[in-house]
């Protein structure tokens, strides 16, 4: 299996996606902003489609929309303070929407398929280069901010009163989620890469203490599951996204399982 | 330290604060009473800067903009609403978290800021707790640790939101001596309260409030139970 180099490549990317992901989506879980992911995820398809329609990379059209639509959300959320689901209701179905009509537009459906549910042959150096060039600023980010992201969202009052710029916290984690799910789309795809920043956290919420150790538990969990996941995409010709994610979920029901007993 | 002048608030047509004026000494501690729906909590939410009035002035350490001295605020929010049970993370986490504005970016917690939450987790009866999971104590045990967090970071104003709401005999009086040792070394208090008979013989000033107005405001030692009566149940 290893022996071809796009699953050596697979293997590099899904490694490290399954470390970020989670350090990133345990905050947005916790700040319960989980449908962050669900939403931006809804924007890289559009960016995607935006990139096949006008011929550059579609990771890059995918990048460039979702932070566009991250710091966008920032600004929706000031209009309909206190009812957030508004503002990613109409992101969600705005990308869709023009998503709809951009890929009626474009011939090859296969490429598509391949943006929603991801690809383990997909992945090409370029792509890969990409991943690595986002993932380094994005993992210094989380060490820089970890403690205040931490703070704000244990309380986010609290951390603004004491002087915690909780405005530009706040921004910043938007950005790192829409990074985290531009580089993943490749191999998780558009429609499942929000279970990759949620469903980490979750199972590792119900085994730990404190925030260390569910950092830690999370990564670990996202890691067996992505290398198995692509594994099985391997050997099943399966979509890894629908892989990693049903790994979650057998995981998660193993987790629930063991608590209930 | 704290000076609020013809301060009006409100949340969209609703008025919930009008011309508040108050002034408020360094190594006061004043505490604000009244009954619910009063203004209270949203005084407080003004004084901190978590709302901002529509009309007057709010000063802090003598200034309009006191972002540069936020670092000296700690505030006590309750417990009840601002805190998910099931969130992950431990006593000492909870503790440090006071420590974050003070650290700055990229720096960690050192031995010097764990033998400080050891300290005062050990001042607070809570140092047995200090690695279980903060939903796992009990309430009064709870809002101790949120105290702690607060006190780590040896404030200069000390603003609490109904701290003894929901806890034990026990974890009431730590809070109330740990308050007179914090007055005693010159933080200035502000406390939003229920339990005013406790504390008020501790008080420099009680502020009554009533539909968003400051009634009256009481010296030290001034005020009672007979006054408190007078204020609230003539109407």
């Amino acid at each position: 299996m290893l022996r071809y180099a796009f699953m050596q490549r697979a293997f590099i990317a899904g490694i490290i996606i399954s470390i970020i992901a989670p350090l990133i989506g345990n905050y947005i879980m916790l700040k319960r902003f989980s449908q962050i992911g669900d939403t931006l995820s809804h924007s890289a398809i559009l960016g995607v489609a935006l990139g096949l329609l006008i011929g550059i990379n579609p990771l890059i059209g995918a990048l460039v929309i979702t932070i566009f639509f991250a710091i966008a959300l920032e600004r929706l959320r000031k209009e309909f303070k206190g009812f957030a689901e508004i503002s990613l209701s109409m992101i969600t179905m705005a990308s869709l929407g023009f998503s709809a009509i951009i890929f009626s537009r474009i011939k090859s459906s296969a490429n598509v398929m391949n943006y929603l549910f991801g690809s383990i042959v997909a992945i090409s150096l370029a792509d890969l280069i990409l991943i690595l060039l986002i993932a380094i600023p994005s993992v210094l980010l989380i060490l820089i901010f970890q403690k205040e992201l931490l703070y704000i969202c244990f309380d986010e009052d609290g951390a603004y009163v004491s002087g915690i710029n909780v405005k530009l916290l706040n921004l910043v984690l938007n950005i790192l989620v829409a990074l985290v799910i531009g580089i993943s789309l490749r191999i998780v795809g558009g429609f499942l890469i929000s279970a990759l920043l949620v469903i980490p956290g979750a199972i590792s919420m119900k085994l730990v203490s404190n925030f260390r150790k569910l950092q830690l538990y999370s990564v670990l969990i996202s890691l067996f599951s992505v290398v198995f996941g692509i594994i099985l995409s391997f050997y099943l010709n399966i979509s890894p996204g629908g892989s990693i994610v049903v790994i979650f979920t057998c995981l998660y029901a193993i987790t629930e399982f063991k608590k209930g007993m | 330290m704290i000076e609020l002048i013809d301060v009006s608030f409100g949340f969209e047509e609703k008025i919930v604060l009008k011309d508040i004026n108050l002034k408020i000494e360094k190594g006061e501690l004043c505490t604000i009473v009244g009954p619910n729906g009063s203004g209270k909590s949203t005084l407080v939410h003004v004084i901190t800067g978590i709302y901002k009035p529509y009309k007057g002035i709010v000063k802090l350490f003598g200034r309009e903009d006191y972002r540069e001295q936020r670092r000296k605020i700690s505030f006590v929010p309750q417990k009840v609403s601002s805190f998910n049970q099931l969130f992950p993370i431990s006593v000492k986490e909870t503790v440090l978290l006071g420590l974050v504005p003070q650290k700055g970016f990229f720096k960690r917690f050192n031995k010097e800021d764990f033998k400080k939450a050891d300290d005062i987790l050990k001042k607070l009866d809570l140092y047995e707790t200090k690695d279980k999971q903060l939903g796992k104590l009990s309430g009064g045990q709870q809002q101790r640790v949120f105290i702690a967090r607060a006190l780590i970071s040896e404030p200069e104003i000390l603003i609490l939101d109904e701290p003894t709401v929901g806890i034990d005999s026990k974890s009431e009086e730590i809070l109330y001596n740990l308050l007179l040792e914090q007055k005693n070394n010159n933080t200035t208090i502000v406390m939003v309260t229920h339990d005013i008979f406790a504390i008020k013989d501790y008080a420099d000033k009680v502020v009554c409030m009533k539909d968003g107005e400051i009634l009256t405001i009481f010296g030290a030692k001034e005020f009672s139970a007979k006054k408190y009566k007078q204020i609230y149940l003539t109407d």
